[in-house]
């Protein structure tokens, strides 16, 4: 009998990472880390936009969580962009880039930023010219890339920087790993509600969403009703022209959402309990409790981590 | 003269088949045989991958799966492949390439059309596992405010509402035209009735009657995705694909026996003609070995590519001569390796043994030292009591003790011992002295109380204090030149990189010969490492002593003047931070240091 409670015991923490929906992201990375190094160069070098005057970095600020903490970000001459700059932390672990997921790759993204007349408003051209007559890149170009400056490696580079920025430390990644006493009680209990209300049924995977695209309003019309509707509201649509793909988005990942305020495409909404009460409302289907919405945002701010951009083999 | 005129006819007859071998050899080696095998393989990977795919979808469909990161995955991979493939089939030769172009494109449509469709599934799947799951309580919610009402119809109400829960429930494990429809026209009669219910009763009805369209219109939704997803005819394509390939296949292989055939004939005309020009040549003494030779070569040849074809063995010098080369590279690398291994071993042990000795030592060498500062105090005292006594010497009245007195100082030379002492004294005081320095460089040589901090650092500053701690070693001798470059900061045992620098600088110091010399010390970065180098105009080192500088006690100063750890430490040092220390120099002219070392610690986390 007491050797079967013991088999229980074994079996039940098993049974039960295996069950989980969300899952840790891995500690180690495989990333070549002198093509990481000379992407950390060009991540934060202006000479990539048209006038020199942002980077990838003003946008995608490492301590804003990755994002810059702007509803709508301003691109090289100040102009703002169509949409919220989404966070570059774990950004590798989507399966497609932007809020409609135009981009297949990082290195797509990287491709589609820098040209985007709004955004970075260079030319390829261009940066692969002032990228190549800086002796200090030339030669690191050279040793990490047989064929030294191009654009492919460029975004390449840029992109493996960004493969390093996942945040596997999080406190809820802790407890997936086993660490029972890495979440507060109150912590669990909103995981729990996470997991019951649904949430999870996008909110999912290593990432906790950000590998699937789902309508915006599927239990009720949100975007159709606001007011200042806009062209982003379109989401997929803009990318595929399908009358299904209206008001489609990629799920945004969850990861370190404490952070990155304000919320949704657009950054219309400025905290996290609203942006919780839409999704209920708007996705779910129901009513939340204001404690709901507190419990769940309390497990939301477990999933907030730092890069640990230094196991490299 | 027969011999001569058989020449010529014979010669060109051997050369011309030569050139028909190689080329029929040529054109059977265009055929890449190889190319085939690994298109098939990759053809199978995909369908194998197309599959799992599927698998993937019904996974998801049925909640095996409880998250979507198996089929984001399969996705990204289905579509790598077929790029792959793509890029593959468009290098080889192919008979028909518009032909396998039409095939791939219409699997590439196949594949773009399946993730469309799968991409749907993902989201309508959530929502009505969401509905599904969320049902039950809707119903739940609906029931307990149709208590609260006064209404007769509530009762009615609660029982028709949980009928429509069952029905959609069933709904799911067999959805019909008829019973979605007898569903929804129920759901719509409860709502009719619903309606003069209190507003909060009305509205939980309505919550619940939106989850029950949801699941209706979901379940629907899914079931006709699957059904599109199961017809999408990505697996067909692939096979288009492989049948295409394996008839392009056969008709090279018919061609490759043909082409065998030629070579043989070739071959054994060739023979023939060989064996003409042996007769031929047997004649003349003079040439028959050179013809020997040239037949021996040329027969050898020609038997290995006669073989090669036959046995089809693919050709693989290239490989096994890049295999030898980076094999050549290891074995270097492991001498390298080796060279460093030993060195550090040495280290090691030395370090050990240092460990040990210089606790052993300091022990002895503590009550030594602490007996000699009270042997120094008596001594004092004794001295005193003596000169007192010596003062008092007149006063003795008896002439004769006065005379043994004088005769027995003179006899052990007591002026002599008074004078002799102190500097005995002060000399083992010295020695003392040195003896607890060299435990003490030991000490730290095998770090046995090093507590070593890592932190980020200014190697500039470091520099710079170091410099100011051995102003007294080297002002008299020499200027000291600063070439700084730009510098991040560097991760490293502060402590540990300023005795580095001060052992540098000490012994550059030493090297410079009496005349005014210079230091010039110079820091610089790359991308991943930091470097300074120490350098002086003093005499350089001799060859012969280059390669033990960094052994351990290793020291060419005047016995006394250096213990010769001072290198070695910094070698083991810098080595601790893989690091890397190197030394160029010329007798005569001078020598310079190089310290590496990595900016980041690989291991230590590196805050973002």
């Amino acid at each position: 009998m007491k050797a079967l409670a013991l088999i229980a015991c074994l079996w039940a923490p098993a049974a039960f990472a295996t069950a989980e929906p969300i899952q840790p992201i891995p500690m180690t990375l495989r990333e070549d880390a002198a093509r990481a190094a000379l992407g950390r160069l060009l991540f934060n070098d202006p000479r990539l936009s048209g006038n020199g005057k942002v980077s990838c970095a003003s946008c995608h600020s490492l301590s804003h969580g990755g994002g810059d903490g702007r509803a709508r970000s301003a691109g090289f001459n100040g102009q703002l962009t169509l949409t919220n700059a989404p966070t570059v932390l774990n950004a590798a672990l989507n399966f497609k880039q932007f809020w409609n997921g135009s981009a297949d790759s990082l290195e797509a993204q990287v491709d589609q930023v820098v040209q985007n007349p709004v955004e970075m408003g260079s030319r390829w051209e261009d940066v692969v010219a002032k990228v190549a007559a800086d002796p200090g890149y030339r030669s690191a170009f050279a040793v990490s890339y047989r064929d030294g400056v191009t654009r492919a490696n460029i975004q390449q580079s840029i992109a493996t920087f960004e493969r390093t920025l996942t945040t596997p430390n999080s406190r809820f990644d802790l407890y997936l790993r086993g660490d029972s006493a890495a979440l507060s009680a109150a912590e669990k209990a909103g995981y729990a509600k996470f997991k019951h209300f649904g949430c999870v049924s996008c909110h999912q995977g290593v990432n906790v969403g950000g590998n699937m695209f789902q309508k915006f309003g599927v239990m009720g019309e949100y975007l159709q009703k606001r007011a200042n509707p806009s062209r982003s509201d379109l989401g997929r649509y803009l990318v595929t022209g399908l009358e299904a793909d209206r008001y489609v988005f990629k799920v945004p990942s969850l990861r370190n959402v404490a952070l990155t305020a304000p919320y949704f495409h657009d950054g219309s909404v400025a905290t996290l309990e609203e942006a919780v009460e839409v999704m209920f409302r708007y996705q779910l289907g129901r009513v939340a409790t204001r404690e709901d919405t507190e419990s769940i945002v309390k497990f939301l701010g477990t999933l907030t981590g730092r890069p640990a951009a230094q196991p490299w083999p | 003269m027969k011999g001569r005129t058989g020449w010529v006819p014979v010669t060109a007859a051997v050369a011309a088949l030569l050139c028909a071998l190689g080329l029929a050899y040529e054109w059977s080696r265009a055929l890449g045989e190889s190319d085939y095998l690994e298109n098939v393989a990759a053809l199978r990977q995909l369908k194998q991958l197309d599959a799992r795919w599927e698998l993937d979808v019904l996974k998801s469909r049925i909640g095996i799966n409880v998250h979507y990161d198996p089929l984001a995955a399969s996705q990204s991979g289905i579509a790598s492949g077929a790029r792959a493939l793509g890029a593959a089939l468009g290098a080889g030769r192919h008979d028909d390439t518009a032909e396998l172009r039409a095939g791939l494109d219409r699997l590439n449509a196949a594949i773009v059309r399946k993730i469309a469709l799968v991409e749907r599934f993902k989201s309508g799947n959530s929502v009505l596992r969401n509905s599904m799951v969320f049902l039950p309580t809707a119903a739940d919610d609906a029931q307990q405010a149709l208590l609260g009402e006064r209404a007769t119809v509530a009762r009615r109400l609660a029982v028709e509402l949980n009928e429509v829960l069952l029905a959609s429930l069933l709904y799911s494990n067999g959805a019909t035209e008829e019973r979605g429809a007898e569903t929804l026209a129920r759901l719509a009669s409860v709502e009719s009735v619903a309606k003069p219910l209190s507003a909060p009763t009305v509205e939980r009805i309505d919550i619940f009657a939106a989850h029950v369209r949801t699941v209706i219109r979901e379940q629907r939704g899914v079931d006709a995705l699957l059904a599109e997803i199961a017809a999408v005819d990505t697996a067909a394509s692939i096979d288009e694909i492989g049948n295409r390939l394996g008839r392009e296949q056969r008709r090279a292989e018919e061609r490759n026996r043909e082409y065998r055939e030629y070579l043989l004939v070739f071959a054994a005309v060739l023979l023939a003609a060989m064996l003409y020009l042996a007769v031929q040549l047997t004649r003349s003494h003079a040439v028959i070995n050179r013809v020997n030779r040239e037949l021996q070569v040329a027969n050898g040849s020609l038997e290995q590519r006669v073989q090669e074809r036959t046995r089809e063995v693919e050709d693989r010098t290239a490989e096994l001569t890049r295999a030898n080369a980076s094999l050549q590279g290891e074995i270097a690398e492991r001498e390298q390796l080796q060279g460093q291994l030993v060195q550090s071993e040495k280290l090691a042990s030395i370090g050990q043994l240092a460990a040990g000795v210089a606790h052993e030592i300091n022990n002895p060498v503590g009550y030594v030292s602490s007996n000699f500062s009270s042997l120094e105090g008596y001594l004092a005292n004794l001295f005193e009591v003596l000169a007192a006594y010596e003062a008092a010497e007149p006063a003795i009245g008896d002439g004769e003790i006065r005379g043994r007195l004088a005769s027995l100082k003179s006899r052990v030379e007591l002026d002599f011992l008074k004078d002799d002492i102190p500097s005995l004294m002060r000399e083992s005081r010295e020695g003392l002295t040195r003896v607890s320095k060299i435990v003490s460089d030991l000490k730290d040589f095998s770090h046995v109380d090093a507590q070593p901090e890592w932190h980020p650092t200014n190697l500039q500053q470091c520099i710079e204090s170091t410099l100011n701690v051995v102003n007294n070693e080297v002002k008299y001798k020499a200027d000291v030149a600063r070439e700084y470059g730009i510098l991040p900061e560097v991760e490293c045992v502060a402590s540990q990189i300023s005795q580095v620098v001060m052992n540098l600088v000490v012994n550059a110091a030493h090297a410079i010969g009496p005349e005014r010399g210079l230091i010039t010390i110079r820091t610089g970065a790359d991308l991943h490492n930091a470097w300074i180098e120490v350098a002086d105009n003093g005499s350089g080192i001799p060859e012969a002593s280059l390669a033990r500088i960094f052994d351990p006690f290793y020291t060419t100063k005047p016995i006394g003047k250096g213990t010769g750890l001072g290198l070695s430490l910094s070698y083991g040092i810098v080595q601790k931070h893989n690091g890397n220390i190197t030394v160029q120099t010329a007798v005569g002219r001078g020598t310079t240091f190089r310290v590496t070392l990595p900016i980041v610690q690989a291991g230590l986390a590196e805050a973002a």
